[in-house]
């Protein structure tokens, strides 16, 4: 509603339109008409043919061949189909997905066109073959289809707009049975192709000429995702009881279908006499069964799961088939002039059950299942247990094939295996129930997916509130607040020991205006917990509908700290001047009290006051002695973020205390709240070498916890930040932006120059290190020895500096290459890299040969192949003039020389000086000396004092 | 397999095979900057105190950086012999490691340990968050850097690489599992 009142006004018909498809709870957004209108009609024409084919398909094959021998076209269509789908997959992978539609469907029309020439021959063959086309076709065209419509429509487009594409669909086959009636009888049956032939013609000009432009990528992933899934979902099914349970059902269902399709050809056989009665008789059926399924849908299907819930949804198709049956097999011995109107309701009432009711309840029973599992399983049910259910009940009919058993008699298999399918619903039912309990347990039911209209889940979500885990209690809550079912929640709840909890359902009692509770909220207002004495004072003034200001004035005296501060919170929003000051008057003396208990529930009210009032305070109190005082002033801001109020006064405060790693996380989230307006403040600390080296290096993950654009932009230019710390931190917030938001696509040129200077700055480790190794211990000069070496066999920490420093350009080079290619591929070539055999570290190679250009392909080679280290250190010389200084040389420059901006570096001149004394480098003596007169930096100097007077003796 | 392989397989990948061997191998010989009680330095520089605690078991698989960080909260403390470090069901809120001297484990059992330079004690009660399940005393002068449990955990919540560091070498370890077990009697209800 929100976004309708904000598009520009526009004209009267545009309103009645808005609002008649309004009417129908259809919610057509700006910019969405022409792709919805071109979906539904496409969809219409679509059905239209399908249905006008099907009238034909079996008027055409019962006057052929028979109705009783209708078990080997189906047996015939359940064993060319899923043939015919992977070569679908397989072929179409060159072609846009509009212009395949076009395509298919003037394929499927000129072929058309050839049975029309071919049923001249009158031969049986023809029949059959045009069964098992039109049957085939059928499924691809709608599976392209509704492909198409998927990447037309993102996910919560497609929740909105496919009940009015499907609207289209049902209207189509209601169209597509009366052509077929009424062109049969105007024209000629064989003619009427030549009908169904122009609509597909119809469909594939208007997705010639209205079909957006829009690069859409052609089905085959998704179709061979399906077949993979769909495979892969065997095992799913296997493992799982519930989903072997639903796999017998439909299998069941499918099979029951084919013999009801049967006794209606039969009976449709029976009781007429040529082509067009046929033909007519089977296109009045698919217009009333379409009529049925759209009545049924509107009228009955959500009645039923909201009344009755899913457990009798269940059974509704399986009783009304035995019923049917029952009534069939009656009138076949009884009454036969019945037999045809027995047919027509049988027939009328499994599909119109099959296509409403029985295709939403049947989504329903998958939403307990895990969602990672859920494709895969309905994809192997889609794929396999349809057409598996054609083929196992065309065998078991093939005696009818064969004159064994009549037509009439197929009943009885109908009912067996409807009681079959009757026991398993109830099995299935409970295992449903268990599964959503399950699922609930594991908060893995998104509000969106829950019924809370099945009473199966109602009841589930009612138990959930009882649940010894607080987790569930507090998603059960959340579930029934969100479907606004606040009424059910009870007021013993408040009594909960979780505050959470407690402070949730005084939100939904407030909400439900459950005037009841009253006495139980008022009980609250001296709980322990801050926020719920916030909600409960809320609660209260709103349940009330009255002014609480003279009881809580008296509360300011309470010697209950708590007490006080509801008190303060509640008449910190008053108007009137006066109750302003005693508000303030007593907020000023909770934060002057000396004891931080007193201090810590201010600043816990603070979170409850809309800002900026008390904004000094909150300052005061960001800066408080007490660690606990000044976490609570932090989340008190967070919370007032949360609320909308972006007060900048904060802002520095809390980037400062990201310096604490006590309080890091929660200034990070509050900063987080704040949002992308706080990314220039956050990017000017992060480049700001006056500031604190710990602050600067906490704010890399803060920016791309905001995410968006912005965060990539500050980020990415950041990426030089000196600091090898820092720039660690900065590509791994950039990769775990990315890896957030696919979307987002960094600038390439500033990427890659980093990836070159990381891969430059490796090899210059990796240089400093070998020459570390060369190094003469002992006085390799030839001077004596005061001391004797060290002798272990340990790398020296001046290593181990030098091999972290290549560790992290490494990870660096990895990440920045996954800003810029597919992450996951890069991130399993990396892991292919380290591993020990070798074929995968040359598939890693190979890959990333194929995948990098240029000269950052260069670069990134002379690091990761294997290549001999003289063939190495001839390529860092070539392509970045880097050369190995002798080891002394090395040495000497990693002891004196610092880069700067470099926090740590200390720590590499230390180690340096270490490493020079532990393996006695007496000519490098003059080093330690040298340092300890002029390096200034505390480390520095500390680890001179200490080596001064062992290499003085 | 030695530290780095596990550590940093990158690196192993063609530089440190010669840097590298055993952790177990590690043998500070004596003309080392090892501080005694008797050496006028009587306080261990940073870089001594990650040199100290790059060599004790649990941080084997730790690299230099993060050793750097641990160091940052190990302070020195200097125990006399006899002295006692902490008595069975003591609240457990450091853990130690003894850079010179010796110091004595006596489980509830009776059962003896010495812990030497370069040894860690008190670590399986800061993990397990139990109670002291054994007394400590000083056998000769010793010198110890102490991690505060506080501390401790404080700079793990903020370094995952550390926590998987110390996961990758309690899990090579089974006896630090053990010892784990062990020490995990059930919290007495002393108040």
């Amino acid at each position: 509603m929100k976004s309708r009142s904000a598009r520009k006004p526009r004209g009267k018909t545009h309103e009645a339109h808005d609002s008649w498809l309004s009417y129908l709870e259809i919610d057509l957004r700006a910019g969405e008409a022409d792709i919805s209108w071109l979906l539904f009609a496409v969809h219409f024409l679509l059905l239209m043919f399908q249905y006008t084919a099907k009238a034909l398909r079996q008027s055409i094959f019962i006057d052929s061949l028979g109705a009783d021998k209708l078990p080997i076209v189906y047996l015939l269509v359940a064993l060319c189909s899923y043939p015919l789908l992977i070569a679908h997959s397989r072929m179409v992978d060159r072609w846009a997905q509009g212009r395949l539609i076009a395509a298919s469907s003037l394929a499927v029309g000129a072929s058309l066109l050839a049975f029309w020439w071919l049923f001249k021959t009158q031969s049986d063959w023809v029949s059959i073959a045009f069964y098992v086309w039109i049957s085939v076709t059928g499924i691809l065209l709608v599976s392209q289809f509704w492909s198409y419509a998927c990447h037309l429509l993102d996910a919560r487009q497609a929740k909105r707009l496919f009940g009015f594409v499907g609207a289209g669909g049902i209207l189509g086959s209601i169209a597509g049975g009366q052509l077929a009636r009424w062109a049969s009888g105007a024209l000629d049956t064989y003619t009427t192709l030549l009908l169904a032939a122009a609509v597909l013609a119809a469909l594939a000009f208007l997705m010639h000429w209205k079909a957006p432009r829009a690069n859409i990528p052609p089905p085959c992933a998704d179709d061979a995702q399906a077949l993979t899934d769909a495979r892969a979902g065997f095992s799913v099914v296997r493992s799982s009881p519930y989903l072997r349970l639903i796999a017998a059902i439909m299998l069941l269902s499918g099979m029951v279908a084919q013999v009801v399709d049967l006794q209606f050809g039969w009976a449709i056989e029976q009781n007429t006499s040529n082509l067009v009665e046929r033909t007519a008789a089977f296109g009045n059926l698919y217009s009333v069964m379409g009529i049925g399924a759209l009545i049924f849908q509107l009228a009955a299907t959500a009645r039923i799961h909201r009344r009755r819930g899913v457990g009798f949804a269940l059974r509704v198709l399986p009783v009304t088939n035995g019923i049917g049956s029952v009534g069939f097999l009656m009138a076949a011995m009884f009454f036969p002039g019945l037999l045809l109107w027995m047919a027509w309701l049988l027939k009328i009432g499994e599909n119109g059950l099959r296509y409403s009711l029985e295709q939403a309840t049947r989504e329903l029973l998958f939403l307990p299942v895990p969602e990672n599992q859920r494709p895969k399983a309905k994809a192997f049910i889609d794929v396999f247990i349809q057409r598996a259910a054609k083929g196992v009940a065309a065998i078991a009919l093939l005696p009818v094939v064969l004159g064994w058993i009549s037509v009439q008699h197929t009943a009885w298999f109908s009912l067996v295996w409807i009681v079959i399918w009757i026991g398993l619903v109830g099995s299935t039912h409970r295992h449903y129930v268990r599964s959503f309990r399950d699922s609930l347990l594991r908060r893995l039911a998104p509000a969106n997916e829950v019924d809370v209209f099945d009473r199966a889940t109602l009841e589930v979500l009612i138990e959930g509130l009882g649940s010894a885990d607080p987790r569930e209690t507090l998603h059960s809550l959340e579930l029934l607040s969100v479907h606004d079912r606040g009424h059910l929640v009870p007021p013993l709840m408040l009594h909960h020991e979780d505050p959470e909890i407690r402070a949730k359902t005084l939100e939904i009692l407030q909400a439900a205006e459950r005037r009841d509770a009253m006495p139980l909220v008022e009980r609250l207002l001296m709980d322990p917990d801050a926020e719920v004495r916030a909600a409960a004072t809320r609660a209260l003034a709103a349940l009330t509908r009255k002014d609480l200001r003279q009881q809580m004035l008296e509360r300011l005296g309470d010697p209950d700290v708590r007490i006080r501060s509801t008190a303060v919170t509640y008449l910190a929003s008053r108007a009137d001047p006066e109750v302003r000051l005693r508000a303030d008057s007593c907020f000023a003396e909770l934060l002057a009290d000396g004891d931080p208990e007193v201090r810590l529930e201010a600043a816990r009210a603070l979170g409850e006051i809309a800002d900026p009032q008390y904004q000094a305070g909150m300052v005061r109190l960001l800066y408080d002695s007490d660690p606990r005082v000044v976490r609570a002033a932090v989340e008190a801001v967070s919370a007032r973020v949360d609320r909308g109020a972006r007060n900048p006064l904060y802002v520095p405060i809390l980037i400062s205390r990201l310096h604490d790693r006590r309080l890091k996380h929660e200034a990070r989230k509050a900063l987080v709240a704040y949002g992308r307006n706080v990314i220039p403040a956050l990017q000017h600390f992060m480049n700001d070498e006056q500031e604190e080296i710990w602050v600067r290096r906490a704010l890399p993950k803060t920016i791309a916890r905001i995410g968006g654009a912005a965060a990539l932009t500050a980020l990415t230019e950041s990426l030089t930040a000196p600091d090898p710390f820092l720039r660690r931190k900065v590509v791994e917030a950039l990769s775990s932006l990315r890896a957030n938001n696919h979307q987002l696509s960094p600038q390439r040129a500033p990427i890659e120059t980093q990836l070159i200077i990381e891969c430059q700055g490796h090899l210059r480790a990796l240089i400093d290190l070998t020459q570390l190794k060369k190094l003469p211990s002992n006085g390799g000069n030839g001077q004596s020895q005061q001391q004797p070496a060290a002798t272990s066999s340990e790398p020296h920490l001046l290593a181990r500096l030098l091999a972290d420093r290549m560790d992290d350009h490494t990870h660096n080079i990895f990440r920045l290459l996954g800003l810029v290619h597919p992450q996951r591929d890069i991130r399993a070539a990396y892991q292919s890299l380290l591993s020990d055999r070798p074929e995968r570290r040359a598939h890693a190679l190979e890959y990333l040969d194929n995948l990098l250009q240029g000269e950052v392909r260069m670069a990134v080679f002379v690091v990761i192949d294997d290549l001999p280290f003289r063939e190495r250190l001839r390529l860092a010389k070539k392509i970045f003039d880097l050369s190995p200084a002798s080891s002394a040389d090395t040495l000497r420059r990693l002891a004196t020389h610092r880069s700067a901006g470099d926090a740590d570096a200390a720590w590499m001149t230390a180690a340096a000086l270490h490493y020079i004394h532990d393996h006695r480098l007496t000519h490098l003596y003059p080093v330690i000396r040298r340092a300890a007169k002029v390096d200034l930096e505390p480390l520095v100097q500390e680890t001179t004092n200490l080596l001064l007077p062992h290499i003085d003796q | 397999m030695c530290r780095s392989h596990h550590g940093r397989p990158w690196v192993t990948l063609y530089v440190l095979r010669d840097h590298v061997s055993k952790p177990r191998d590690i043998i500070h010989d004596d003309s080392r900057l090892k501080p005694t009680r008797k050496d006028p330095l009587t306080t261990l520089t940073r870089i001594q105190r990650v040199v100290y605690l790059q060599a004790v078991d649990l941080f084997t698989y730790c690299n230099a950086e993060q050793m750097m960080r641990i160091a940052g909260i190990a302070r020195q403390r200097d125990f006399a012999a006899g002295e006692k470090v902490y008595s069975v069901n003591d609240a457990a809120e450091s853990m130690c490691c003894v850079v010179e001297g010796t110091v004595k484990l006596r489980g509830v059992a009776g059962s003896e340990r010495r812990i030497e330079s370069r040894e860690i004690f008190g670590v399986s009660e800061i993990l397990s968050d139990r109670l002291r399940s054994e007394d400590a005393w000083v056998d000769s002068d010793t010198v110890a850097l102490v991690i505060d449990a506080e501390d401790f955990f404080d700079l793990l919540s903020n370094n995952v690489e550390i926590v998987k560091a110390l996961f990758r070498q309690l899990l090579r370890s089974p006896e630090t599992f053990e010892n784990l077990h062990e020490t995990a009697t059930p919290q007495l209800a002393t108040g």
